[in-house]
């Protein structure tokens, strides 16, 4: 491996990254401007945006490590996926773009609040409180994705490479503010297309053939070639199978993915990013899979399947393009981190300071809360991701599924149940948050594994439906829903 | 077995990207294709 290429790689790729930051700026000098960008953004910005801030490190390294492991069982994630990602953009895209512009909302809560005509800023504080502690968590797990990828391929040492990473990150985020991060994303994402179009396609040539790479594994284990895998038809086989489905269900309303709804120019805009969302994130899923069927074939027998792609990307390409592979595992985590660090500073600095104690601060000092909140967030999860603090590895267990669940069943009762009603939504954002953190501890090993967003899902929706039956929905309530429909 | 691969692994696949597309298509071109005219309030227009 030569490391200057690759360290010329980087150093092209973070300068990239500044320049954008630098070009963003004008931009991020008030508050809407630094958290959706103005509402100004086009198709291929959101649709890329999404899917990259959807899929970190996990998608290149673990979902390749998942084709490695149980084979095309995985295909029940890519179902997931492919299908919560389409029903985002078709069923949640419009008619949240159309609230959220009623509205004139640039934060999930701002759409709740509004929406349940909360005067306490009951939705603001819960919000705030799920947001940070996820976000922070999050941030700094990815953070340390970060700097062992830098040591393990450059050997800068850990320390060293998680201080690289933050400090570009936090740059470009915090001076360009969320068009920075949007185009990054879609710098970020066209990396990540390439890379997962170009390993699997090398990875089959390399192995023979696809009649090689089937046979092969056919010999080995030809249950790895099956929708259930070594698992079977079993519970366990099929409990696994809706756990891996259930993956993908986050995409319809995660609050970082639902904020590139607000984000988009218009709804022509949203319509185009659709379709760019759903081809990008088919190849996303279908060639991290079959790249590691691929690197099955190729390097049997490795200890840990989630380093079939950095193995692939240095046994199989010249040095320069390990270096590029290395930029595409960083753009993943990257692309996650400054989506939610902008998503808690707007909780911060929209939600709670804006809204709640200073509502006459002006613009530009608002927006330069945001950039602090920003860096002040980032330098927390930072200083966890230094210290290595074993903690954070058990809060990003339900990070994910924490935030989907706290916030997609009521997010879709609200936009398509008229009698949905606030303390309906405020008992569904609990109870959603509570069941996934508490499945986890306490349910999810004698279970079968069943992946708590599953449980999340369904306690936020049973405690959105249940309370709302037994209370009254906000005045006009009905007539709005009706209203934003004809529009559509 | 179907190019090595079980059916059920290709109607699997096919379901994910087949199923996904559909939708998907089948709302660009709604959209794409003329925007609806705003739903009338007018009973008698219905009638």
């Amino acid at each position: 491996m030569s490391s200057p290429t690759i360290i010329a790689v980087l150093v092209v790729y973070g300068l990239v990254l500044i320049a954008i930051g630098l070009w963003s700026r004008r931009e991020s000098r008030n508050v809407a401007g630094y958290f959706v960008a103005g509402k100004k953004l086009p198709s291929w910005v959101i649709a890329f945006s999404t899917n990259t801030t959807g899929e970190s490190a996990w998608l290149l390294l673990g979902l390749t490590g998942m084709g490695y492991a149980v084979g095309l069982h995985a295909l029940w994630i890519v179902l997931g996926e492919i299908i919560g990602v389409t029903m985002s953009w078709v069923v949640v895209a419009l008619p949240f773009k159309a609230y959220t512009d009623r509205y004139e909302a640039i934060t999930v809560p701002d759409y709740l609040e509004a929406r349940f005509r909360d005067t306490r800023h009951i939705f603001r504080l819960l919000s705030l409180i799920i947001i940070l502690s996820m976000v922070t968590a999050y941030t700094a797990a990815q953070l340390t994705a970060i700097g062992k990828a830098f040591d393990a391929f450059l050997a800068t040492g850990y320390g060293t490479g998680v201080i690289i990473g933050a400090a570009i990150i936090l740059y470009y985020t915090s001076v360009g503010g969320f068009k920075a991060v949007a185009y990054s994303d879609l710098l970020q994402g066209v990396l990540m297309f390439l890379g997962l179009l170009v390993l699997p396609i090398v990875g089959f040539v390399a192995a023979g053939g696809w009649a090689a790479v089937i046979n092969g594994i056919s010999l080995e284990n030809p249950a790895l070639l099956t929708p259930m895998g070594e698992l079977g038809l079993s519970v366990r086989g099929v409990i696994s199978a809706i756990g891996f489905v259930g993956i993908g269900f986050a995409f319809l309303g995660a609050p970082q993915l639902l904020t590139r709804f607000m984000s988009a120019r218009n709804r022509e805009e949203i319509v185009k990013g659709s379709l760019i969302a759903v081809v990008c994130i088919i190849f996303f899923d279908i060639g991290a899979v079959f790249a590691g069927l691929a690197g099955r074939s190729l390097f049997p027998g490795l200890a840990d399947p989630e380093t079939i792609l950095p193995i692939m990307s240095a046994e199989l390409f010249p040095p320069i393009f390990t270096g590029v592979f290395l930029v595409i595992v960083l753009a993943a985590s990257m692309s996650t981190v400054d989506s939610l660090l902008i998503l808690a500073s707007s909780a911060v600095v929209r939600d709670v300071i804006q809204k709640i104690f200073e509502p006459g601060l002006s613009e530009i000092r608002l927006s330069l809360f945001g950039k602090l909140t920003t860096v002040v967030i980032g330098a927390l999860a930072f200083a966890l991701a230094i210290g290595e603090v074993r903690m954070i590895f058990w809060f990003v267990l339900f990070a994910w599924s924490g935030l989907a669940s706290a916030f997609t069943p009521v997010v879709l009762c609200s936009l398509f149940w008229k009698r949905t009603t606030r303390a309906g939504a405020i008992a569904g954002m609990i109870a959603g948050f509570l069941a996934a953190v508490i499945w986890v501890v306490a349910f999810k090993e004698h279970f079968y594994d069943l992946y708590e967003m599953i449980p999340g899902f369904a306690a936020g929706f049973a405690a959105t439906v249940g309370v709302s039956l037994v209370t009254e929905p906000p005045e006009r309530a009905a007539e709005e829903l009706d209203e934003v429909r004809a529009t559509m | 077995m179907i190019l090595g691969l079980p059916w059920t692994t290709w109607l699997l696949l096919l379901a994910a990207v087949g199923g996904g597309l559909a939708i998907e298509l089948s709302f660009y071109r709604r959209e794409r294709g003329g925007t609806p005219e705003p739903r009338s309030t007018d009973p008698k227009e219905h009638s």
